[in-house]
């Protein structure tokens, strides 16, 4: 090193302490700054709080809200469900081409975050809604069910009637043999219920009959999802959140554009 | 050497401008109120394409009643008959040859006294009959009836293997090992599963 240091010129050498010196220089002031004393002067403490509205919904099956694992088709619910309504009896098991009741709706409960004594009017968000509703057959021991790939779902039929087609919308798009996709036409205020429900029946299809599958131990199984957007540039929120483009429903008439 | 590597830095920083202006282009991002709520479940399913179907043939003998059950449809079917005695003093039924006909009552949870016949009947056949003989004494001065009522189910759970008669409106039944002596299991010739 000193043999390279011996052979820079003597312009070289200069600049190259200069350096040096001023990187000590550096790292001196890095390491050691003076300490300091300076006046200040703090305000009280105040508080803001910002109090946002909140946006509920909840799927109702048979007028009541539902919701969790195992909150569908409760066995509880048993008697009312296999009500059949053509012998005026409960059946033990769905008998194939009979509908059975079961009413799959919505319910604004954005209300629910209201706090107390205040006006409920400036509480809660309208909002529009959509019902997505699986439904697949299961096949194993209670409480071990696993969902079977071989069993039709397409068997199972849910009754969308007229009436619920003058509230709802069915996404013939999004519909598949395990999924069917309603939108709510328009705007649920808060603490409303759909007017109609999406969904008035459930029947197992007589083409059973001819299946070549086992249905003689099975489970059939719904699952029902409702998501809302805010009414504020719903029809962005939809696709933002969703990914579907309301506005091809329009001559359906659903009209997702304005406030309430 | 000097032009091409001016050339070349000239070129980076262009590069690099043009990628921190295409970033900025980025537009921005919003947020919405949204919500969603899901439920689900599931209810038991049983669809039987071809169930089995029988019906009971009583003979009455004097004071007894020969009793036999008769397949009507059209796949094998396992069966069991229930007897029901009259709670009447002085009024006693009982069944002298309904084990030696293969019926019997050596069966799991077998709380409310059925006779099961140990074997399945085929379409258009009939079980072997049993006397239901009642005796009655003197002391009885009422009228009474003695009821039977049969019921089916699919050869589907049989297996005369491990004795299993398959499953009935309460549960699977199987005789209970000591029903049968030694060499006089239930006859596994029979058909199974309709054919």
């Amino acid at each position: 090193m000193l043999k390279t240091f011996q052979n820079l010129t003597q312009r070289q050498r200069i600049a190259l302490i200069v350096l040096a010196a001023a990187m000590v220089g550096c790292l001196a002031m890095m390491a050691v700054s003076p300490a300091r004393s300076a006046l200040t002067y703090f305000s009280p403490e105040y508080e803001a709080e910002i109090a946002q509205t909140h946006i509920g919904v909840a799927l109702t099956e048979n007028g009541e809200i539902r919701s969790g694992e195992g909150n569908l088709l409760r066995e509880e619910d048993r008697e009312y469900l296999l009500f059949n309504t053509a012998t005026e009896k409960t059946d033990e098991y769905m008998q194939p081409g009979q509908e059975y009741r079961e009413a799959l709706s919505v319910k604004n409960i954005s209300e629910d975050g209201a706090r107390a004594g205040e006006d409920v009017a400036d509480q809660g968000m309208p909002e529009y809604v959509r019902l997505t509703v699986r439904k697949y057959w299961a096949e194993g021991d209670d409480g071990a069910q696993r969902k079977s790939t071989a069993l039709d779902p397409s068997l199972i039929e849910l009754t969308f009637d007229e009436t619920s087609a003058t509230c709802w919308v069915r996404s013939d798009e999004e519909c598949t043999d395990e999924r069917e996709v309603y939108y709510y036409k328009t705007v649920l205020n808060p603490g409303e219920s759909a007017a109609q429900p999406a969904i008035t029946g459930i029947t197992v299809s007589e083409r059973i009959v001819n299946t070549v599958e086992s249905y003689e131990n099975c489970w059939l199984a719904l699952d029902a999802q409702v998501d809302s957007v805010q009414v504020n540039n719903a029809e962005a929120a939809a696709m933002s959140a969703w990914g579907v483009d309301v506005t091809k429903f329009a001559d359906q008439g659903l009209d997702w554009s304005g406030e309430e | 050497m000097a032009r091409t590597h001016f050339i070349k830095r000239t070129a980076a920083v262009v590069a690099v401008a043009l990628v921190v202006s295409l970033g900025a282009a980025a537009g921005t991002a919003y947020a919405y109120y949204t919500d969603t709520s899901r439920a689900n479940g599931m209810l038991s399913f049983k669809y039987d394409p071809n169930p089995p179907s029988t019906e009971v043939d009583e003979q009455p003998a004097g004071l007894n009643k020969v009793i036999s059950v008769r397949n009507t449809g059209d796949v094998d079917a396992m069966v069991r008959v229930k007897v029901f005695v009259p709670s009447i003093a002085g009024v006693t039924v009982e069944f002298p040859d309904a084990a030696a006909n293969g019926w019997t009552q050596q069966v799991n949870d077998n709380g409310e006294g059925w006779w099961y016949y140990t074997s399945p009947i085929g379409p258009g056949e009939s079980t072997p009959s049993f006397t239901a003989q009642v005796t009655i004494a003197d002391s009885v001065d009422q009228p009474f009836d003695i009821v039977v009522v049969q019921q089916c189910t699919s050869t589907k759970g049989y297996d005369p293997l491990n004795m299993t008669l398959g499953t009935f409106a309460d549960g699977a039944k199987s005789i209970v090992a000591s029903a049968f002596p030694a060499g006089d299991e239930p006859s596994s010739d029979q058909p199974q599963d309709g054919e």
